[in-house]
This record gives C-alpha cells, sequence and structure tokens, in this order.
C-alpha cells in the first residue's frame, strides 16, 4: 500500500492499479501509472525540489507543463544520466531515479543558500561587473563551483539517434482542440496533414479541464476524434513530438520521441528521438498558451503554482498540491482553479483578485459557492521558508496603483494559486519571421503578419475559450487546405461547439505596488530561473538599458532552459513601467530556435562514431595490413608512416626518406586532386587560370602552375600536362580536387560561356601511385611498359600514356621530393595491384613504403610549398619567389592585375624564406613566432623538420621582406628561449635541382 | 533552409545548391588599363541589398547548373530564376 497524502479521491487518469517506484535525492517513493515525475513528488508532499540558479532559493514545482523553470532535475544514472530535464515533462516509470540541481547535498539542505542572505550584493549584471579581466582568475573558482546547472554527463551517450525528412501539405503543431479541428477539417478537404504534439497523449487542455463538446464530455469528443484521425490515411499523428524549429520556405524541425518510458541504453529500444525535418506546403501553428505568473513579494515560495497547473494536477493526476489553497488572480479564467478544486473538496480559503468588484459568471459561481472574495486585492507578502504558511493581503486604491494603508491581514494557506493571464506560445511564429502585436484586451503579444505561409490558431491567437479554439481550427484547417491546393469539398462537417464562451475581463497587473512607501521590488521575483526581480529589472533601466535584447542579456532574464516561456511579458512590462513606455513599444526579443532544449545527439542523428566524419579512402588497401598508420591528411585516411617492429615512430620515418634519397620509395598520392581538362579552347581556358604560359606548352609535356582568384592569392598549385593537343590532365592538392573542379565550372558557366572545354573531376576514377629516388626508374623499367624511361628521351617534366597488361596508365616525370620520380596513374581498381607488383619488382632495388611524414620532410627540404600550409588567403606568388613566370606572361590571367596593387607590391609583405637554427638539433613547432633583433615579431615558421640528409634542423618560414634577409639572423621564440637562425633560402637540399634530371 | 526551383530540375531544398554571390559582377574587359579604384570595386564593392537581391546559384548536387536569381534577403521570397547569360527581368529590379 502507497501513502499519496496529497493524493485526491477523484479517479483522475492515473492507472491506481500499476505502482510505480522511483527515487529522488536518494529518498524512495512511490507514485501511479499516468504520473509524471512531478505529479508524483506533489502526491508525495515534496515541497522544495530544486534551488534557484543564483541565490540558491528553496524552490517547488510551479507548473504542469513545458513552461516549467523550478523544477529542474536530472534523470537517470550513470552513462544515461540526462541534465536540465523538466519533472513536469518526465514522466514516471518504475525504477526511475531522479536528483535536483544545483544544489548540494540536498534541494532540502543546500549549503550555498547562504548566498540568498546576499542576494543586495548580487543584482543584475554582477557578474559582467565583478568577474572581468584581469581578475576573473579570483573568482572562477568560486562561480564554477556554484553556478551551473547540473552536471554534464560526460560518458558517452548509450542511446542512438535518426533523422527522417518529412513532406505534407499541411503542418499542424499543437494536438488541443484548436490543432485537431484544423488537422480534422484540413484532411476532410483531401490534403496530407502530419498533427505534431509535444506531449504523449494528444489533447491539450481537454486532459485536463471540465469542459463539454457537442453535448458531451470533451474528453469522449478528443477519443472519437482521435480515433477518427487515426482512421485516415491522409494523417499523420506524431504524439510526444515537439516542433522547436521554424526555418525559410516552410521548413520546420521537430524532435520525436519514441518509447515513452524510455530507459536509457537499453538494447532492442530503438532509437531513443528522431529529428523530423517537415517541409510543408502549409503550417498551422496551434501552439496554446502559457499562464503567467503574478509578481508580488516573495513569489517564488514552494506552494506557490500557476492556476491552470493546481486544476491540471487536480482532475488529470488526482494530487491537490495542499489542503488549503488560496488564489491570486487578475481575471476571470482562474476562478476554475477554486471551482474545480471545491468539487474534488479541497478547501479553498480566499480568492483574491485585484480588479474591483464586478459582475461576472464566475464570480457570482464563487459567490454562489460561498468562497472568500477579495475584490480589490493584492498580495504584499508570503511566509514559509520550505512551504508557503500564510500570505498577506491588503486592499489597492481605485486605481490600483497603491495599495490602503494600515487594512492589510494575513490569510492560512499552504498553497496559493495565481494567474496573471496568459502567454501565447508565440515562439515558432516569430521564429518563422512572423511580426507580433500586443493584444491590450489580454495584455499579451499574439501574432500578426508573416511572409511564410503560416496561420494560427486557438490561443496562441488570443483565442482563449474553447469555442473560439474549435471554431477557429475548423476554419483555418480547411482554409490552408485549400490554400495548398485542393478544392472546396461539396459537403463540410459543422464545426464542433462548446458551451464555453466564458470571458476573461483580464486588468494587468504587473508588479506589486510600493506598501506603506516601502518598495519591495527587490523581493518580487520575475524571473524563477535566473532570479531575476522586478529590482534588477528597475536597475539595469536606471542604468540606461532600453533595448528588450540589452535587458535580456545584462539579466539573464529569459535565458536557459526555459527561455523566458513564464517571465518574458512580465519583464518587457516591468521594463515598459521603469521607461515609461507601454509593454507594446518595448517590444519582445526574437524568439531563435530551438523552442525546447534539444539533446545533442539528436541534432548528430546517426553521425556519431566512424560516420561522424567519413573519410575519403585509398583505393589501395594493402596500407592497412602492412603496419600503415592511418591519419587524417584533408578528409582522406592516408598512411603517415609504416610501423617496424622495434624501431621508434621517428626511426621508421627516418628509414622511409633515407630510401627515398638513396634508394626507392613508393607513396600512395592517390588523393592528388585530377580533373581532365579537353576542348578546342582548353588551352586557352587553362591559360586564363594559370599564372605560367600553358599555350607554349608541348604535347607530352608537364609542367608546375599556380592559381589565383581575382584578388591575387594563391588558391592551388600543382602540374599540369598536356596529353593532346586540345586535353589536359590538371593535377590540384588533395583539398582543391572537389573545389578547383567546381571553380573551373563556375568559370566556364559564367564568365566565358563563348569557350569550347569540359572538365571531367576524374580524382576518384585515376589512383596516383609515386615511384621516387635514384634507383626509382630502374625498378619502373622492370614493368616493361614499352616506354624509354631514360632521361633524354624521357626527361623531367615529361608524360606518356602507355598499357600495363592492356590496362591504361599514364606516367608523369614529375617530382615532390627533388629525386628522380615517376607518378603512374592507373584506373583506382587496378591501384592496389599495381602497388603490391611495384613492392615485388623493386624488392631487390631496395624499394619501401613511404607515408606522409617523410613525404613531409623530403619536400621540406627542397623548399617545395604547400598551398594552405605556407600560404595563407592573402599570399601572392610573388611573396613565394614565382615571379618569374608572372613577369614572362604577356596574357591576362585570374588575379594577374591585383599583383600590381600597391599592397601587394609592399616591400614589407611576409615572404617565403628558409630558416637554420644554430643548434642542429633543435625541435621547431610549426607555428613559431620568428622575431628580429629588437625581439619585434617579424613573421611565423610554416614548416619545419629535422633533416637527417642534411643532419640539420631546417624551417619554412613566412618572414616580412624575408629575401632582403637571406644572411641575417633572426630569433626563433620558443617557450621562454631565443633561438638564433640563420635566414636562408628555402631550397635546402639540393638547390639547383640537378638530381631532378639524373 | 529555403527551396530553390531548379530550371532544369525543379523544386528542391537548399542543401543541393551552392551560392555564389551578387551575379552581374562585370569583370574589366581590360584589366591592365584600370586604376586600382576601379579593380578593387569589381573585387570588392557589393550592394548587399536589404530587399531584392539578384544572385547565382548552383545546383551543385544535381545538374550541376549555373542560373541567376532574385531573391528577398528580409522574406527569403524568389521572384525570379532565370539564365546564367540573361540580364535580370524588369520586375526584378533592386531597391537603388
Ligand atoms: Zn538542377
Amino acid at each position: 500500500m502507497i501513502t499519496n497524502k496529497a493524493r485526491l479521491d477523484c479517479p483522475g487518469a492515473i492507472d491506481r492499479n500499476r505502482t510505480l517506484r522511483f527515487t529522488f535525492d536518494g529518498k524512495k517513493y512511490c507514485g501511479y501509472q499516468g504520473d509524471t515525475l512531478a505529479s508524483a513528488l506533489i502526491a508525495n508532499d515534496v515541497n522544495v525540489v530544486a534551488r534557484s540558479f543564483k541565490l540558491h532559493r528553496p524552490r517547488g514545482v510551479l507548473s504542469a507543463g513545458v513552461e516549467e523553470c523550478n523544477a529542474i532535475v536530472q534523470v537517470g544514472e550513470g552513462a544515461g544520466r540526462e541534465v536540465s530535464a523538466r519533472a513536469t515533462q518526465v514522466l514516471l516509470y518504475d525504477g526511475l531515479v531522479a536528483e535536483s540541481q544545483n544544489c548540494w547535498p540536498s534541494a532540502q539542505f543546500d549549503i550555498s543558500a547562504i548566498y540568498s542572505l546576499f542576494s543586495r550584493f548580487l543584482p543584475a549584471g554582477f557578474y559582467l561587473k565583478t568577474f572581468m579581466w584581469p581578475h576573473w582568475h579570483w573568482y572562477e573558482g568560486f562561480i564554477r563551483r556554484a553556478a551551473g546547472l547540473g552536471r554534464v554527463n560526460d560518458e558517452a551517450d548509450p542511446d542512438y539517434y535518426t533523422k527522417r525528412f518529412c513532406n505534407c501539405d499541411v503542418l499542424v503543431v499543437g494536438g488541443g482542440p484548436a490543432g485537431i479541428t484544423a488537422a480534422l477539417s484540413a484532411a476532410h478537404v483531401g490534403a496530407s496533414v502530419m498533427l505534431l504534439d509535444d506531449q504523449a497523449q494528444l489533447g491539450g487542455t481537454l486532459l485536463w479541464e471540465n469542459e463539454s463538446i457537442d453535448g458531451r464530455d470533451a474528453k469522449e469528443w478528443l477519443s472519437l476524434s482521435l480515433t477518427h484521425l487515426d482512421s485516415l490515411e491522409n494523417v499523420q499523428v506524431l504524439p510526444h513530438t515537439v516542433a522547436v524549429g521554424y526555418y525559410d520556405h516552410n521548413f520546420v524541425t521537430a524532435v520525436q520521441t519514441l518509447g515513452v518510458h524510455h530507459c536509457a541504453g537499453v538494447p532492442g529500444n530503438g532509437p531513443r528521438q528522431r529529428l523530423l525535418k517537415i517541409r510543408a506546403a502549409q503550417v498551422v501553428l496551434a501552439t496554446g498558451a502559457i499562464e503567467r505568473p503574478m509578481v508580488f513579494p516573495d513569489n517564488d515560495r514552494p506552494g506557490i503554482l500557476l492556476a491552470s497547473a493546481v486544476r491540471h494536477y487536480a482532475n488529470r493526476y488526482a494530487v491537490s498540491p495542499g489542503k488549503s489553497v488560496a488564489l491570486f488572480t487578475n481575471n476571470d479564467f482562474a476562478y476554475r482553479t477554486a471551482l474545480d478544486l471545491l468539487a474534488h473538496g479541497v478547501a479553498v480559503c480566499a480568492i483574491i483578485d485585484i480588479r474591483p468588484v464586478h459582475k461576472s459568471v464566475m464570480i457570482s459561481r464563487a459567490r454562489e459557492l460561498g468562497i472568500r472574495l477579495l475584490s480589490g486585492y493584492g498580495v504584499i507578502a508570503t511566509t514559509g521558508r520550505k512551504r508557503l504558511k500564510r500570505v498577506q493581503v491588503a486592499p489597492l486604491n481605485d486605481t490600483g496603483t497603491a495599495f490602503v494603508p494600515g487594512a492589510h491581514h494575513w490569510i492560512d494557506c499552504d498553497t496559493l494559486a495565481m494567474s496573471g493571464g496568459w502567454n501565447p506560445v508565440v515562439h515558432l511564429y516569430s521564429q518563422a519571421g512572423g511580426k507580433l502585436k500586443f493584444d491590450t484586451e489580454f495584455a499579451s503579444f499574439v501574432p500578426d503578419q508573416c511572409e511564410q505561409r503560416l496561420t494560427s490558431v486557438g490561443a496562441v491567437n488570443g483565442s482563449y475559450t474553447l469555442n473560439q479554439c474549435l471554431t477557429e481550427g475548423h476554419k483555418k484547417g480547411s482554409a490552408v487546405a485549400i490554400a495548398a491546393g485542393f478544392l472546396s469539398p461539396a459537403v463540410s462537417p459543422d464545426a464542433p461547439l462548446s458551451q464555453d464562451d466564458s470571458d476573461s475581463h483580464l486588468q494587468p497587473y504587473w508588479q506589486t505596488p510600493a506598501i506603506d512607501g516601502n518598495s519591495s521590488a527587490d523581493s518580487q521575483w520575475v524571473d524563477f530561473l535566473n532570479d531575476v526581480t522586478v529590482a534588477d529589472i528597475n536597475l539595469s533601466a536606471k542604468e540606461g538599458f532600453r533595448s528588450v535584447e540589452h535587458l535580456k542579456r545584462y539579466t539573464a532574464t529569459g535565458m536557459a532552459v526555459d527561455q523566458g516561456k513564464t517571465s518574458n511579458i512580465n519583464a518587457l512590462a516591468v521594463m515598459g513601467q521603469a521607461t515609461q513606455r507601454e509593454v507594446g513599444q518595448v517590444g519582445t526579443t526574437r524568439f531563435r530556435p530551438p523552442y525546447l532544449p534539444v539533446t545533442i545527439g539528436t541534432l548528430a542523428g546517426s553521425r556519431v562514431g566512424e560516420l561522424s566524419n567519413r573519410y575519403r579512402r585509398l583505393p589501395v588497401v594493402w596500407h592497412w595490413h602492412n603496419n600503415g598508420i592511418a591519419e587524417d591528411h584533408s578528409g582522406w585516411l592516408r598512411p603517415a608512416y609504416y610501423a617496424r617492429e622495434g624501431e621508434t615512430e621517428e626511426q621508421s620515418i627516418t628509414r622511409e626518406a633515407m630510401a627515398a634519397r638513396q634508394s626507392a620509395a613508393l607513396f600512395d598520392s592517390s588523393s592528388l586532386g585530377k580533373i581532365e581538362v579537353q576542348g578546342t579552347d582548353a588551352a586557352e581556358f587553362l591559360n586564363r587560370v594559370y599564372i605560367n604560359n600553358v599555350k607554349t606548352l608541348q604535347v607530352g609535356k608537364v609542367r608546375y602552375g599556380m592559381m589565383l582568384n581575382d584578388n591575387g592569392s594563391i588558391i592551388d598549385d600543382g602540374v599540369f600536362a598536356r596529353l593532346g593537343h586540345d586535353h589536359f590532365l590538371v593535377t590540384t592538392s588533395s583539398e582543391g580536387a572537389l573545389t578547383i573542379a567546381a571553380w573551373m565550372e563556375q568559370r566556364l558557366q559564367c564568365d566565358w560561356r563563348d569557350l569550347e572545354v569540359f572538365i571531367t573531376p576524374v580524382t576518384a576514377q585515376w589512383a596516383t601511385l609515386t615511384l621516387s629516388g635514384p634507383r626509382s626508374r630502374s625498378v619502373l623499367e622492370k614493368l616493361g611498359l614499352g616506354v624509354d624511361l631514360s632521361t633524354d628521351h624521357f626527361p623531367h617534366m615529361s608524360v606518356a600514356s602507355t598499357e600495363l597488361e592492356g590496362i591504361s596508365l599514364r606516367v608523369f616525370r614529375v617530382s615532390f621530393t627533388g629525386e628522380t620520380s615517376y607518378e603512374l596513374n592507373i584506373p583506382a581498381d587496378y591501384a592496389d595491384s599495381l602497388w603490391q607488383l611495384l613492392l615485388k619488382k623493386g624488392k631487390s632495388e631496395g624499394i619501401t613504403p613511404l607515408g606522409m611524414e617523410a613525404l613531409n620532410i623530403l619536400r621540406i627540404e627542397k623548399g617545395f610549398l604547400e598551398v594552405g600550409v605556407e600560404t595563407s588567403v592573402e599570399t601572392t606568388p610573388l611573396d613565394v619567389g614565382w615571379s618569374v613566370p608572372v613577369s614572362l606572361k604577356s596574357a591576362d590571367f585570374i588575379g594577374r592585375r591585383s599583383l600590381v596593387r600597391s599592397h601587394n607590391q609592399r616591400a614589407d609583405r611576409l615572404q617565403l624564406v628558409g630558416l637554420r637554427p644554430q643548434d642542429r638539433a633543435l625541435q621547431v613547432p610549426e607555428g613559431t613566432l620568428v622575431l628580429n633583433e629588437q625581439r619585434e615579431r617579424v613573421g611565423h615558421v610554416t614548416s619545419s623538420c629535422n633533416s637527417f640528409s642534411l643532419n640539420a634542423s631546417i624551417c619554412m618560414a613566412m618572414v616580412q621582406a624575408g629575401e632582403s634577409l637571406i644572411g641575417s639572423t633572426l630569433v626563433l621564440a620558443i617557450g621562454s628561449v631565443d633561438h638564433p637562425a640563420e635566414v636562408s633560402s628555402s631550397a635546402f637540399y639540393d638547390p639547383k635541382g640537378d638530381l631532378l634530371n639524373v | 533552409m529555403i527551396q530553390i526551383d531548379c530550371p532544369l530540375c525543379g523544386l528542391r531544398d537548399e542543401r543541393e545548391f551552392t551560392w555564389g554571390g551578387e551575379a552581374h559582377i562585370c569583370r574589366p574587359e581590360n584589366p591592365d588599363t584600370v586604376g586600382d579604384e576601379e579593380w578593387g570595386s569589381y573585387l570588392f564593392m557589393r550592394q548587399n541589398p536589404r530587399g531584392n537581391h539578384r544572385e547565382r546559384w548552383c545546383h551543385s548536387y544535381g545538374c550541376n547548373q549555373w542560373f541567376n536569381l532574385i531573391r528577398d534577403t528580409v522574406s527569403h521570397k524568389i521572384t525570379s530564376i532565370y539564365p546564367i547569360d540573361q540580364l535580370a527581368p524588369e520586375s526584378g529590379d533592386d531597391n537603388e
């Protein structure tokens, strides 16, 4: 038998035959199937469920919905622990473990609560004013411990997530009465409809308000309507699916939670959540409204809840947050709470209504039931540390701007249900770019106009009665379907009807006036989550903040988990009063996605682990069976080096580099970008994109070239080979493989439409294997390609097309190492065979597989630049020693004009040079700063290595006016030590290139 | 994410396209003869209007064809799509 002290006798929507055990802050409790964590905590009389963020004030449950800003908890244990969950949204399951956040050791007894004694020393902007550089480190430890919402779960998420693209004619967001009728009537017209609701059960307010539709209980109408929707083939109903983002052209993202009582990481449970990316021809927002708290002194005590939440708990979960409830309101809607509670046998000790006596249906009913009615009264104080004990009330003057002195008295109560009116959930409307207008009747912002194909129905529109919701939903549902291209049906069913047409008679009440001349602004909470009071907002107004965007950032109001769902309008209104403006003039902040916090895993979807960054793979797989150590190089997985037993990494790399200098090395350069350029204007085209002369290149020859953008900066480099008169093969860097082909295509389609040229990227089709070293020719000759490879017939910078056992093969004599080298292009499927064949044939010549690391040493020894490593977005060919080809070329090319701009001609530009540290064993990190004698920064190291061939430490560096400094000494600043280094040409090894022509 | 009606393929999501910046930027015919200022304005100066913007797009993950369109930079409404080598239709005159 379980003891749920606060449970009522009424049935509610819980299943009392199914008891669920759960643990909160280490204590064991029980609830029922159908409870949320919040309703179960209330049932067990747990008053304090959390502490506030800044001042650690004890807080209880405030609401029953997504807007909850007090009961923020952590749910689950271990890897599956989820932080910042709202207890009102956590469906209870057996074995649930939850704990409060932002307190230690527990919400009941929190050591940091001492802060609340110092609250006046922690005003708005305190953090901004105090914790600034250079003194931040004094406070950092203190702040990090004290602040923060929950502990981040640093274990890998045991769950998995998926994504889905969806299309529909009509997307209805919100499954309350307005949304359901809209979906029904849009479906009747024939449109495909998706109906989303953030809760596990559709129905919205129908689940907990006592109302009737078409003469029967509204819950019955709800169940019939849902059954009807289920039976329609053109309707998808998605419960537990919250629309979080509204983007351009009616693109809506939603998070669908799959499995109601989901236990994290339980195998076979399927994905935890699915991100839906929905494109809808028309969208209907039926997102409802959230009740507004009243702003009065100490309005944040446990036991003070939203009035709608109190009747929600009573009607749906059969729990009452208290035994003796008072109501504090400025409108008629809230009277329902008193009436419903009385019906459940809960004592209602008073209705405190700020409005002067007036006549209305609700007031008459309250009077008939004998409820004590205090019209024209406000709450001026509350007591009770961990649970509300009493409220103090006082009569307001005629204008509601001050209290009548000396007339206050106390009322004993353990719960205060408050209502300051409604805030329409306009978040998605605002995200969609919609403009809001201030509705003075209900004192709230409602949708005004939007460029997108979007309409709003029900409470979000400021239509608060059930009858308005049903009528609007019915009317607009078919209207948007017709707007989406469907024909108006001959016969339409009538709109459902409800008796509820009550009026609100709302009178705005944004804060509590001074009492006997004493302001209580510093104890009137506006934002419970961020501990923002009326005084904080007044202070920011005094300090000159007027824009709501500034107010938000300065006071933090409306930030973090709840995004100001309950606090926004009150904060705006207080700001308005402090700056003598109407709320409508103050305006709102622009709402941004997501509407509710989204787990990062949901956004990642299946792109985690190996799929998080999909590498491009080399066609040769031999590497991975022969100790090739894989590393990511510009998106490709490439062997960094080939490990050998008994060798250190450095020894392996040196061995490979030595082979290239002394015998023969084999390197997989398949990631090299390759583009075929063909057509009668191919030479003309390339002549316009390279700084080098292309037209003079003979068939069978290869030239090194650089490409610039029109700003004169180097965008890529590589060689281009003339395979035929109108046929070129262009190679690019690995990074440039895709972008350069697209860039060329753009030039041809957009700028030079008269040129007859075809661009075909062939990087993936042709593998590139590079043989390099003094013995490389001997190895290649063993293949019997039928090509005379002697230097006389096939000198450096030549190309030949041939065949190997019937397979096309292109041989390029080009070199990135400074040694005699041959790049072999072969269709990618044959790359692995050719690789193994070369290793076999080259065995007697000492052939050695060469990884990226050794190759990098070889190219630094030669001073060959790598675009993007030596060069930045500003580097021109003049900066890296390529002024000669530029000066020799008479024709225009992209970037040419910019090279003569004064900025590009400055003497102090960064220029590529070599640096030789005097300490020959010095290891120089890339990026090391280069200083002059006066220790002024003059440049930086771009590449560096310890060269075994030269027995020296060498660097490539970009140095101001570097070329003029050759021969002088600069300083490398590594850590706190300065190392002298001599400036030289960057061609360290075989500077004249004699070895290339052997 | 906007949708673009590719003249060859039809209505597709923005993720299939590449944006190519303002359309109708003319590279001076003889770069050698223009001054730094004119060359600089060709390189860097753009209209960046609040409202209708004529711009280039490429359906990169589709037909790989470039075309021009007019997009309202506030509402993202696309009012006209026209071939890359044509001038903007009259209706899409921007707010100069
Ligand atoms: Zn296309």
